[in-house]
């Protein structure tokens, strides 16, 4: 299961529904989460979840399974 | 939010060019949402990352044919002076200051070039800043190098400029950078991944601001300022306490009550309406503001009082009755949330910020919302009799330092001019001129190609072409002289003409100069100009006089002004070179 503000984050951010946003939902799978996107997407996290990703870290998030993770990680969800 | 506003201001649509230094495109999505609560829609045009140059000055640049309404262009400090970052110490001061003008030369330039080919746009530039935090540290004012003058040297060059052109609008990233704190500004993480010069966080604030100018540009700012009285004027409740019991003055937190009182002056100063709704008793309140003494605003200051017992919605809308204005142009501010949130319910195209609990944070929180919703790029003479005499003595010194950068930045042009008769190469682009160009155009003689290759073998007649060169390349033939003998010594002006393209840069005077002494080979003792209106050519009204000419009479609309070349020449300003070709035994 997806953390609620993540799914809501990204689908601000992707234009998508909430109910389009999968654990397999990735930045190959889907248009809109293009390179610039993919800040914007990361910005919103930092910003809903009041945490900071390393600059090595930002390109490797690059699904919801991933970003699932590395909030795990954190112990913020 | 934004729905109601697209249902109060009819939608209008935006054409918005985006230029930068930078990855410009993290602003595109806060800068439309921003503008959408404004009621206005945003086309965008990006240009490519760092191509700002290229943009504007390639003769086919896509930025041309959308025909933006606004060019908006992003120049960030690091990128416009890598040098000083890199190596502060290969900079002297000379060198700082030269680094500075060729960096405004550049910027007049542009500008030039995007005036000419969007004379209609409204162009948005920045002030600029760099890390507080760099190399200098304790060197910065105690040593022979220097951050902070390139910074403020440049800003003050782009005040310059923009003074120059009402179409210009500066938005001063130097203090909103100051403002927000530079550690927020920037996110060298997205500088490393993605070559952005912001934080999220200062996209968001940057689009804000652009966002404001271009409202307030369209005329989509609000006009009144309705205030609350008890806990919003001033602490304490009316008729609870004695007069002497509010909080209001220079004693501790009265002292907040008072900056915020005097930042909403300053608001009425810039034209800005100020009204009152409160729930008082009416004569209690109005005593306080009438004789109070530490009041700053007085009854004179509020274009509308309304101070009773009615709920604060029928009181809103009693006041936008009577200041003949719509609700849309309202912005509530009340200390109670219970009285914000019945008005946003009841009147939802007033606009009521949240208000800070602390009256400490009044001031602040006034400028933020005057930031978004009154943000204002002009003071007109209407703003106020104090903002009239401002902007006067504002305007006297901008005359006076335009006129000696003018004279720097003409120099800097290295500008050529080449004269020569009209001849069978030239004279299809003279007649183009003489068909096409209304501006610069003394008679507005509109002469076919045949009449044109006619006069340039009639001996009564001497035709001119002008061709401009400067160190960006030539210009081609761009002015167009025709001299007519008449009796004796006298000559006239037949017809006189400039390319819109080097209007401003005195090549006219350069010109006539250059006639002077061409008329000097023919005994010529006089030399007449006549001026015909036209519904454009308003900028040569006063053309002869300026250099010189005396005025003879009017033939019914036509004017006439004669110059006595016996004692009277038209000079030639030293930042041109002239050359003659073509008639032998003239090139000088």
């Amino acid at each position: 299961m997806l953390d609620k503000r993540l799914v809501d984050a990204m689908s601000r951010i992707l234009g998508r529904t909430t109910e389009g946003i999968t654990p397999a939902t990735s930045q190959e799978n889907t248009g809109e989460w293009d390179s610039l996107g993919h800040l914007r997407l990361i910005l919103e996290i930092e910003a809903v979840f009041g945490i900071r990703f390393s600059t090595a870290e930002i390109p490797e998030l690059t699904s919801a399974t991933c970003l699932q993770a590395a909030l795990k990680s954190r112990g913020v969800c | 939010m934004s729905s109601v506003l697209q249902t109060v201001y009819p939608e209008r649509t935006v054409r918005l060019a985006l230029l930068s230094s930078c990855t410009i495109e993290l602003l595109r999505a806060p800068l439309a949402a921003s503008l959408s609560r404004s009621g206005v829609r945003a086309d965008f045009w990006v240009g490519g990352f760092r191509q700002y140059r290229q943009a504007i000055l390639a003769p086919e640049s896509p930025l041309y044919e959308f025909t933006p309404h606004v060019v908006l262009m992003y120049l960030d400090g690091d990128d416009l002076f890598p040098e000083v970052t890199e190596n502060p110490f290969a900079l002297d001061v000379a060198r700082r200051q030269q680094l500075v003008h060729s960096r405004l030369e550049e910027m007049a330039v542009l500008i030039a070039q995007l005036r000419e080919r969007l004379p209609q746009a409204t162009l948005v530039l920045n002030t600029v800043t760099l890390p507080p935090l760099n190399t200098l540290l304790g060197l910065e004012y105690n040593s022979a190098y220097g951050v902070r003058d390139v910074i403020s040297g440049y800003n003050a060059g782009l005040e310059r400029l923009a003074q120059t052109d009402s179409s210009i609008v500066v938005v001063d990233v130097e203090s909103l950078v100051a403002w927000l704190g530079f550690s927020r500004w920037r996110d060298p993480r997205l500088w490393y991944l993605a070559r952005v010069r912001w934080s999220g966080e200062a996209a968001q604030a940057l689009a804000a601001r652009y966002a404001a100018t271009i409202a307030s540009r369209m005329g989509r700012m609000r006009k009144c300022l309705v205030v609350d009285l008890d806990n919003t004027l001033w602490g304490g409740v009316v008729g609870e306490e004695e007069l002497a019991g509010l909080q209001l003055g220079e004693e501790g937190i009265g002292r907040a009550y008072v900056e915020f009182q005097l930042e909403l002056l300053n608001l009425y100063r810039k034209g800005i309406l100020l009204a009152v709704c409160s729930k008082n008793d009416p004569a209690d309140a109005l005593a306080v503001i009438r004789s109070h003494p530490a009041m700053r605003l007085r009854e004179e200051h509020f274009a509308a009082v309304r101070i009773n017992w009615e709920d604060k919605a029928t009181n809103l809308r009693a006041i936008a009755e009577v200041l003949n204005i719509g609700l849309e142009s309202l912005v509530f501010v009340d200390d109670s949330p219970v009285e914000r949130a019945w008005v946003r319910q009841a009147l939802p195209e007033v606009y009521v910020p949240e208000w800070p609990g602390d009256p400490s944070d009044f001031r602040t929180a006034l400028l933020e919302l005057e930031a978004t919703h009154f943000y204002k790029v002009t003071m007109t003479r209407e703003d106020g009799d104090r903002g009239q005499l401002y902007r006067a003595q504002a305007q006297r010194r901008v005359l006076g330092s335009v006129a000696t950068s003018l004279e720097d930045f003409y120099r800097s042009l290295e500008m050529r001019i080449t004269i020569g008769p009209a001849d069978s190469l030239t004279i299809p682009r003279i007649v183009q001129l003489i068909q096409k160009t209304n501006q610069f155009n003394v008679t507005s003689r509109r002469y076919t190609e045949a009449e044109v290759s006619a006069l340039a073998t009639n001996p009564e007649y001497l035709v001119y072409r002008l061709e401009l060169t400067d160190r960006f390349g030539s210009n081609g033939i761009v002015g167009v002289l025709i001299l007519h003998h008449q009796t004796g010594g006298t000559w006239q002006v037949d017809t006189f003409l400039l390319s819109c393209r080097v209007m401003g840069l005195a090549v006219e005077d350069a010109f006539l100069g250059f006639a002077c002494q061409a008329l000097d080979r023919h005994g010529a003792r006089k030399l007449m100009g006549e001026y015909r209106p036209t519904a454009k050519n308003t900028p040569v009204a006063e053309l002869y006089p300026r250099l010189g000419f005396e005025f003879v009479e009017n033939r019914g609309e036509h004017r006439l002004w004669a110059l006595d070349l016996t004692c009277q020449r038209v000079g030639v300003p030293d930042w041109f070179q002239v050359a003659f070709v073509g008639e032998k035994g003239n090139a000088r």
